[in-house]
């Protein structure tokens, strides 16, 4: 790494650390005002308001205890990645207690509620912490060194990518992690080791002053940032659809028709049914998996057989919710369509999804529940999606790997190489070169 | 199940388990002989594991990913299938010994688990899902890989700085975490839940009162009966020997790096295809489903380790543990979630 | 027609003994050819190397084989043939077989599991095929005792636990590098022992070397030997980082490496290992190192340890080793058995008479009572007529050819081409078909 090579640990802060310093402490704070008066107003979450001032205390307290701590410059902490992994460790644990503690409305039928501390847990937004000011705090500082860590290396990766070192110095080559000499050769061995070193599937450049540079996996850096990028590709575009566009959970029972909260949507639902799916015993003894269509009579075995050799169908199970539903704005009538899971209604600026179903408190019904949401920067965290898809395959998958080729002064062919990730993997590769190089070059292997 | 099937399955059952007491024995006696031996068992394991795969595909219809016994097959093929390739590139032959056991054991639990070819779910034919479950199920034999030579570092480790005493703790504490484990989730199993869906439309597993007894008392079995395999493997692995049977460090550090190297993208990819399903079924890509976080939690500790190499330059032991450690967290996303936490996932089981 | 050896070893002869009768390619053909001028060897195939001399022979008596060898040897090394008998070994038959194999798997070794053995009785039996000394016997025998060799190097460990102190301390320093090749040594001090394993290392392809001493110019005399590069003693940690593999043996009182060095060196490399081998006694390196992560410390004392335990691995290993040696002892006496003169000649005429009866029954039950008894006779006689006139030729052959070179090439023959190998006759008696 570029900045384990200065050691030299340097006390005194300049004036940027100073503004980089104040720039964290304010963006926290403001990010706790956001939370505190919009957010959990929009969500329903309530902070004790003294607890919630505290904490905006205790978040920028928290940042600067960690820059002075450091004891290097604030600059360097923050560009350094170790901010940053370590929060990935953080926020991997902190996740977890999402998943043990009861969260949002289970807490309600849960015993936790009769637990002495509930209170102090709640205000501690441990039953809600996906959406608690600390979960959120974390997750925006954790973007926030993303971000940092990010522009202070695009330019160092892009130069290295795009502006490759092929004129190197004899001692720069013979100085590779992995290196070979091969005494006499020099210039006329220079074509035998371009051919072996391109039948590796290694691209060539060559340089001005006689020294040539091979390559793998060139972009395998660059990958590795858009990696990092394609976070906050995901993160800007979850935060953006959730606070410009709406996420709603309807409950619409049949025949009614149920106003879309904040919109000017109303949405009707025919009949609600189910799918099921069991099994059957066949005459023959055999037990086969059979599914129950909506029409509630309807039997179809899953391997296509015979269903006239079923004598009994059990264990039936809904594998299935259908809605039959229509969109209306402002109760004129738009579009009406059946839906299940996998397969939704979508209008002009609203998707309708067939979630779950509940039974009706009074009548016992089932009672369809559906999802409806617009989110106007789903494009964003797909192109994200894609983008660390792709990325992550390119950086672990074509590590770069640089070979230098060049005629030394003493009439020695220099052969030296590195990689960013891998080594063995590249000294076995190298070693191989080195052993068809000898072999083209006459020269007896050691 | 179908019967040319389910011989299939019993004899990759058996080729396993006979490949994997091979490399045990090769471990011990370093017969050569028998380290080619066992690999063509594997071999022939392997091929009658994809034949019976094969044709539970055939049989129900849809790829063979549904429920436990398909995808734990797939995952113990997967493990198979990548300690293979690794044995051909690697001088690593002796992580066999624990890598083939490991396969073994979850082919059979995946037998155990078998209740035949279930209907599918309109719900879960879907590509993405395919996509989603197929390269989970494969990361996961990654990870797995990655785990058998992060153990043998830290034993080999240990060995190197003559610390027999804690090559005996090593051993005894793999085994017995690992017993404990498989005796618990068997005790799950064994307490045969009922399902029930909670008031957010979650499905979660009731339990009986005497339900927690058969849990913990098949964990309780699980433990010392493999604490006490443990102790007699590591007494008999700490001696200065035996470090000579065991790949050199750097050959194991980098094996385990390269498997997680391989598994990250394809658990990352996982949860990204996973996200764009529900995005698709249910309209919400991410909803803090236990399953969700724990892949998350999964996701972000390997990326976490794969930073403390490339930035921080750790390697070795501490990359070891966290390759250990990085195993249980799968498993407990894979398997213990689904016992223990209501949410979306567990009619995937 | 017998198989011997003759020969001496690192355990029956001292060394000057041996080195008088250490036979270089020349000699070896020189004694190859003395040999097979006079008519009683028939087949030879001498083995020399800097622990022993053999000689491999085929002769129609085992005496005068004997007597021949002690003398040519005797004459070819200029020693005394009585002390060279007193100081030698002879072993015929299986016995000679044995010994072979004892040999090609490296158990007869002075340092038992080493792998060089192969090599030299390879290139002793290449040589001396080339020169056509050998035949079908010392062929088969040879051949066969390479594969023995291979054989118990990969059904046994016995090749894997080094037992001297320098090649366990290079076999500990593979086991965390996995390779040497690239890897860079940081020596100490002048000590004989540091010298040694510095050689060792350098052959496993070591990239480069340091050499450290209080006094600066012995530093620099030993740098030029292993071409290295010579460092002031006080600058030790600055190297200590560059280095993967430190090798002590100084004659300091007090530690010349500190923990706290080496906590600050690995740091400084990214973490990457250092192996340290400390020869020196006192010792030179902290004991502490070895709690440093990433360190490996290996004291005298350590890599003795392990160079005990290696060595008993190996003795359980010998013991499956001869295990091994004994069931390819056993098969290839079988097959020597089968060339025997005499059991062949045997099987022949056996079958011969199994054949002349089945037919004689034949064509007689075709006649069905139509011939007198003195017909009868008459035709058996013709028949058994001619049978003996067919098989004398051969049986006189092969009685000959028994004291002949090459001689087991026609009963392999005459088993192969009538095929007499597990042939079963109602008229031989068990002892006579083994």
């Amino acid at each position: 790494m570029a900045h384990a090579a200065n050691n030299k640990p340097s006390i005194e802060r300049k004036a940027s650390d100073v503004m980089f310093l104040a720039i964290v402490a304010f963006s926290l704070f403001a990010l706790d005002v956001y939370l505190s008066v919009f957010y959990y107003r929009d969500n329903g979450v309530h902070d004790l308001s003294w607890l919630h001032w505290l904490l905006a205390v205790l978040d920028i307290g928290v940042v600067l205890a960690v820059l002075l701590a450091s004891g290097k410059r604030v600059f360097h902490t923050l560009i350094s990645m170790k901010l940053a992994v370590t929060l990935l460790f953080v926020v991997a644990i902190v996740s977890v207690i999402g998943t043990i503690l009861p969260q949002g409305d289970d807490v309600l039928t849960s015993d936790i509620i009769k637990s002495p501390l509930y209170h102090f847990y709640n205000s501690l937004g441990l039953f809600n912490v996906y959406q608690s000011r600390w979960f959120l705090a974390l997750l925006f500082t954790l973007v926030l060194s993303l971000i940092l860590c990010i522009s202070n290396r695009l330019p160092a990766t892009l130069r290295h990518t795009f502006r490759q070192k092929v004129d190197v110095k004899d001692i720069f080559v013979a100085n590779q992690p992995q290196a070979a000499a091969f005494p006499g050769a020099g210039e006329p061995g220079m074509d035998a080791a371009r051919q072996v070193i391109r039948d590796h599937h290694y691209r060539l450049y060559q340089g001005k002053t006689g020294s040539v540079l091979a390559e793998r996996g060139r972009f395998a850096p660059l990958a590795s940032l858009f990696f990092h990028v394609s976070f906050i590709f995901i993160a800007a575009g979850a935060l953006l659809s959730s606070q410009l566009g709406y996420d709603e959970s309807l409950a619409v029972p049949d025949g009614q028709m149920v106003a879309v909260p904040n919109t000017s949507l109303q949405v009707i639902n025919y009949q609600f049914k189910m799918e099921y799916e069991g099994k059957a015993l066949l005459k023959n003894g055999s037990i086969v998996p059979v599914k129950q269509l909506a029409d509630g009579k309807t039997v179809q075995r899953e391997d296509g057989g015979d269903i006239s050799q079923i004598t009994q169908v059990f264990d039936l199970q809904p594998s299935s919710f259908i809605s039959d539903i229509q969109v209306f704005e402002n109760n004129r009538p738009l579009k009406r369509k059946s839906i299940r899971e996998g397969d939704p209604l979508e209008i002009d600026g609203a998707n309708f999804y067939q979630k779950s179903y509940d039974y009706d408190q009074i009548t016992g019904a089932p009672v369809s529940i559906l999802e409806v949401n617009h989110k106007p920067f789903k494009t964003l965290v797909y192109v994200g999606g894609t983008l660390m898809m792709l990325s992550i395959m390119v950086a672990l998958y074509l590590p770069r790997r640089r070979i230098w080729i060049k005629a030394g002064e003493d009439g020695q062919l220099l052969v030296g190489g590195r990689t960013n990730r891998a080594k063995l993997g590249f000294e076995r590769d190298f070693e191989r070169i080195v052993k068809e190089l000898r072999l083209k070059l006459g020269q007896e292997a050691r | 199940m179908d019967k040319l099937e389910s011989i299939f399955a019993i004899v990759t059952l058996l080729t396993y388990l006979v490949a994997g007491s091979v490399y045990i024995w090769f471990l011990i006696t370093r017969n050569r002989r028998a380290a080619n031996l066992a690999t063509m068992l594997l071999i022939l394991g392997l091929f009658t594991h994809t034949l019976s795969l094969g044709m539970r595909w055939a049989d129900s219809g849809h790829p063979p990913l549904t429920d436990s016994y398909e995808s734990l097959s797939l995952f113990s093929w997967g493990i198979v299938l990548f300690y293979l390739i690794t044995e051909r590139i690697y001088p690593i032959r002796a992580a066999g010994a624990i890598v083939v056991p490991t396969a073994f054991v979850i082919e059979s639990i995946a037998l155990v688990l078998n209740n035949g070819p279930e209907p599918l779910r309109p719900i879960l034919n879907s590509g993405w899902l395919w996509i989603h479950v197929t390269i989970a199920m494969l990361s996961y034999g990654f990870f797995a890989l990655a785990f058998g030579a992060g153990f043998f570092y830290v034993v080999q480790e240990y060995l190197l700085k003559k610390r027999y005493q804690n090559v005996v703790i090593a051993f005894t504490l793999m085994f017995a975490v690992v017993g404990l484990a498989i005796g618990i989730w068997m005790g799950f199993e064994w307490a045969n839940p009922t399902e029930a869906v909670n008031a957010a439309g979650q499905y979660y597993n009731q339990y009986a009162s005497g339900d927690v007894y058969k849990i913990l008392g098949a964990g309780g079995i699980g433990l010392v009966g493999l604490l006490f395999l443990g102790l007699l493997a590591g007494k008999g692995a700490s001696r200065p020997s035996f470090a000579n049977r065991l790949p050199s460090l750097d050959v194991l550090d980098e094996v385990s790096y390269r498997a997680i190297a391989f598994g990250f993208p394809m658990v990352t990819i996982a949860i990204v295809t996973g996200a764009i399903w529900a995005d698709k079924a249910w309209g919400s890509w991410w909803s803090w489903d236990p399953k969700e976080t724990w892949s998350l939690i999964t996701w972000l500790f390997y990326g976490a380790y794969l930073h403390t190499r490339l930035t921080w330059g750790w390697r070795g032991r501490h990359s070891a543990i966290i390759a250990i450690i990085g195993l249980m967290v799968v498993l407990f996303t894979y398997i213990g979630v689904n016992y223990l936490l209501p949410g979306l996932h567990s009619y995937v089981r | 027609m017998h198989l011997a050896v003759f020969g001496i070893n690192h355990k029956t002869a001292p060394v000057e003994l041996r080195e008088k009768v250490s036979l270089g390619g020349e000699q070896a053909s020189e004694l190859s050819q003395r040999l097979l001028s006079g008519s009683r060897v028939l087949e030879v195939v001498p083995l020399s190397t800097c622990n022993r001399t053999e000689v491999y022979m085929v002769a129609s008596h085992p005496e005068t084989g004997l007597k021949e060898v002690v003398a040519a040897l005797s004459d070819i090394g200029g020693v005394d043939p009585g002390e060279l008998k007193r100081c030698s070994y002879f072993h015929e038959g299986d016995a000679a077989v044995r010994h072979l194999y004892t040999v090609s798997s490296s158990l007869d070794s002075m340092v038992v599991g080493e792998a060089q053995i192969m090599g030299q009785i390879k290139e002793a039996y290449r040589r001396a095929h080339k020169q056509q000394s050998t035949s079908v016997l010392l062929n088969r025998l040879f051949r066969h005792a390479l594969e023995a060799g291979k054989r118990v190097r990969t059904e046994t460990a016995i090749g894997e636990n080094p037992v001297s102190v320098s090649s366990v301390a290079v076999e500990m320093a593979k086991k965390v590098f996995g390779d040497l090749e690239g890897k860079t040594v940081l020596l100490l001090g002048a000590g004989k022992m540091g010298e040694l394993t510095a050689t060792h290392l350098l052959s496993h392809g070591i990239a480069g070397i340091f050499v450290g001493n209080r006094t600066f110019s012995h530093a620099e005399q030993m740098a030029e030997k292993f071409n290295g590069t010579a460092i002031p003693f006080d600058d030790l940690n600055k190297y200590l980082p560059l280095a993967d593999i430190v090798i002590s043996s100084t004659g300091a009182s007090r530690y010349v490496v500190h923990k706290n060095e080496v906590e600050r060196a690995i740091r400084r490399r990214h973490h990457r290992a250092i192996f340290f081998i400390d020869i020196a006694v006192p010792r030179d390196i902290e004991p502490g190192v070895n709690e440093v992560n990433n360190a490996f410390l290996y004291d005298i004392d350590d890599l003795s340890e392990v160079s005990e335990a290696n060595a008993a691995a190996r003795q359980k290993e010998a013991k499956k080793a001869e295990k091994i040696i004994e069931e390819e002892v056993e098969s290839f006496s079988r097959w020597l058995s089968s060339l025997d003169v005499v059991p062949t000649i045997t099987a022949l005429r056996a079958m011969a008479e199994d054949v002349k009866e089945a037919e004689l029954a034949k064509t007689l039950a075709r006649f069905d009572g139509e011939l007198s008894e003195d017909d009868r006779n008459r035709i058996e006689a013709m028949a058994s007529g001619i049978v003996n006139k067919i098989l004398h030729g051969p049986t006189v052959e092969l009685k000959r050819a028994s004291n002949e070179r090459g001689g087991y090439l026609y009963v392999e023959s005459m088993r192969r081409l009538f095929r007499l190998n597990g042939y079963k006759s109602s008229k031989m008696s068990k002892k006579d078909m083994d």
